[in-house]
């Protein structure tokens, strides 16, 4: 039983861990959540980079066409002074310039885009070159308009910003991709390895849990079994405890007939054969008589005690004072000389508990009997932590302290019948009473100064068996 | 068996029983006819040993047949009894209106409360344990019966 217990003990103080490493695993699952929920935000955004830079690179693309087509229309003018090609020319300069706020739009805040507006920049400084070589070819001529052209062609460097511009935002893409795709790789491990260990958390953890289960389980059934072979034992002890007890009572009833008969003849004889006893012969007789009251005494004991365990007790609330003196009216005594002081209320079965008074008064008078005058006996009680205690003490002649445990016990006695009358049997009763109310009963003596004999009853009634 | 005082010729002329005694054990019985007669308490008691020869007695049959119907002044019965116990006994004179009158004491080592209850329930006019001290039992038996024959007043 107690292996078992402590087993489940131990198993109750690790359960903390593993609900501790359950807990570590769903949050390490969590944390991969998030994790994953951000990395697909991050290819999201890695992914309108790459979709932005490719509008962004296409739109330049078209911008360079756009901007060699001029070129072309400009440098056909210088050949061949037609006007329809300037204007051809300003048709595409219109849709360069539509395409370049575009640009400049998609670039905002590029590092890029430095590159751009230096393209730009040169780009209308073109224009405006290309504006003097037309104004130029119709002053002059073509050739001062052709010489003009030759002496600063501002067209390449546009062409080499543009592409330098291509090149910077590719290159930024490069970067944007390649650094997405570390920072996954690194994801990737960080997932791996936490999805590794959340897997191997859950399973200790859950598998630990399910042992714990199992052993609870297990537990349980083996508690239930105990409890019903309990049952069985505590119904089979009942039974037994009956049978005792009744056996017990018809015994002694049967016996007091005999002892009956043991004594009314030896007194029939005593008093018939008067004349020709001697002394001797009649104190024989006298001696059967005594012993067999002697035994009639302990047959009542013995009867009273098993009656005892047998009645319904009909427990309620009693003002303890009153049942001490119900117990006092049965005794002969000298009021006088007891004294009860004021005494808790307490529950009980007031019939039983004034049999207990009855006979723990009653030794109480009998062991201060000696004392004559002098004999002082006290009924106190008080209440404390445990329970209610009452208490009779006296100044008769005490007894040994060492042989106290004895005293409950039936039978026991720590005088001889010659010095006080008895059977032994009063305390063991007070002794049935009072645990049949779920107290306690104590003793303390000095011979030859004094004893004190009490009970402590509980707070809470419950009935207790003997 | 009969116990008839001596010297009194009274007695064995049909004088009426005073006490019918019914009681298995002859020790108790020839303690308490001792003492019944030592103290002179009645002059004529029938001894019986269990209920059915009681009601026998009580009817003039059976053993007592060709007698007249006991109608003693006091029935001492003992509980337990073989044949008829005590309160099949008491039963039968209490309900039988020819008998119900007469005061029938139960005298019984048993002090069991189902008894006391059962006996009190049948009518019974009072319930006697028999002392183990026999000075004590001998005084029982005395205050019992002057208190029948003597005290108490009874129809004719």
């Amino acid at each position: 039983m107690r292996d078992a217990s402590a087993r489940m003990a131990e198993q109750a103080r690790r359960v903390p861990w593993a609900h501790a490493g359950l807990g570590l695993a769903l949050l390490l699952l969590g944390l991969i959540a998030v994790q994953v929920w951000r990395d697909n935000r991050a290819a999201g955004e890695t992914a309108e980079w790459a979709l932005h830079t490719q509008t962004v690179l296409s739109h330049a693309g078209e911008f360079e066409a756009l901007v060699s087509h001029m070129e072309v229309k400009q440098r056909g003018y210088l050949i061949s002074a037609d006007p329809r090609l300037l204007v051809q020319r300003d048709a595409l300069a219109g849709r360069a310039d539509v395409l370049l706020s575009r640009l400049r739009e998609l670039t905002r805040g590029d590092a890029a885009r430095v590159q751009l507006d230096a393209a730009a920049d040169l780009l209308a400084r073109r224009r405006v070159q290309a504006d003097q070589e037309a104004v130029l070819a119709t002053s002059e001529g073509l050739p001062a308009a052709r010489a003009l052209f030759a002496r600063s062609n501002s067209f390449e460097p546009i062409r080499l910003a543009l592409q330098d511009f291509r090149h910077d935002s590719e290159e930024l893409l490069q970067q944007r991709t390649r650094s997405a795709l570390e920072q996954a790789d690194a994801l990737h491990w960080t997932l791996v390895t936490s999805g590794i260990a959340a897997l191997v958390l859950l399973l200790v953890a859950g598998g630990a849990i399910v042992l714990q289960l199992r052993r609870l389980l297990a537990a349980q059934h083996a508690n239930r079994e105990l409890t019903t072979s309990l049952q069985a034992q505590a119904a089979q002890l009942a039974g037994t405890n009956r049978e005792l007890e009744s056996f017990s009572y018809s015994v002694s009833h049967d016996l007091r007939a005999p002892l009956r008969h043991i004594h009314g003849y030896a007194q029939m004889l005593e008093e018939d054969a008067a004349e020709v006893l001697a002394e001797e012969p009649r104190r024989y007789l006298s001696q059967i008589r005594s012993s067999a009251r002697q035994m009639g005494m302990l047959i009542d004991d013995l009867l009273s005690l098993s009656r005892l365990g047998r009645r319904q007790m009909s427990v309620e609330p009693l003002d303890m004072v009153a049942v001490v003196r119900t117990a006092l009216a049965d005794l002969d005594a000298p009021a006088a000389a007891i004294e009860v002081q004021a005494l808790p209320m307490a529950r009980g079965d007031a019939a039983l508990l004034k049999q207990a008074w009855v006979n723990l008064l009653s030794n109480a008078i009998k062991y201060s009997a000696p004392r004559g005058a002098a004999a002082r006996i006290v009924v106190q009680g008080h209440e404390d932590d445990d329970g209610i205690v009452y208490q009779v003490t006296d100044n008769g002649v005490g007894f040994d302290q060492r042989y106290a445990d004895k005293l409950f016990t039936v039978f026991q006695r720590l005088h001889s019948a010659e010095e006080f009358e008895g059977t032994g049997i009063g305390l063991a009763i007070v002794h049935r009473i009072i645990t049949r109310h779920g107290g306690t009963v104590h003793a303390e003596g000095t011979a030859g100064r004094g004893a004190t004999f009490g009970f402590r009853l509980p707070y809470q009634f419950s009935e207790g068996e003997d | 068996m009969e116990h008839r005082l001596p010297a009194d010729p009274a007695a064995d002329s049909g004088a009426p029983v005073e006490i019918l005694l019914v009681e298995d054990s002859a020790a108790d019985a020839e303690m308490t006819l001792r003492t019944l007669k030592r103290r002179g308490i009645a002059n004529r008691v029938v001894w019986v040993k269990d209920g059915v020869e009681a009601l026998e007695f009580l009817s003039g049959q059976g053993r007592f047949a060709g007698q007249p119907a006991g109608r003693p002044r006091l029935v001492l019965l003992d509980l337990k009894m073989p044949r008829m116990d005590g309160l099949q006994t008491l039963q039968h004179i209490k309900r039988d209106p020819d008998t119900r009158a007469i005061p029938v004491v139960m005298m019984t080592s048993s002090r069991e409360e189902g008894d006391l209850i059962e006996s009190y329930r049948e009518g019974v006019n009072s319930y006697i344990v028999k002392p183990v001290d026999f000075g004590e039992f001998a005084e029982v038996v005395t205050q019992v019966g002057m208190y029948w024959m003597i005290s108490n007043q009874a129809p004719a």
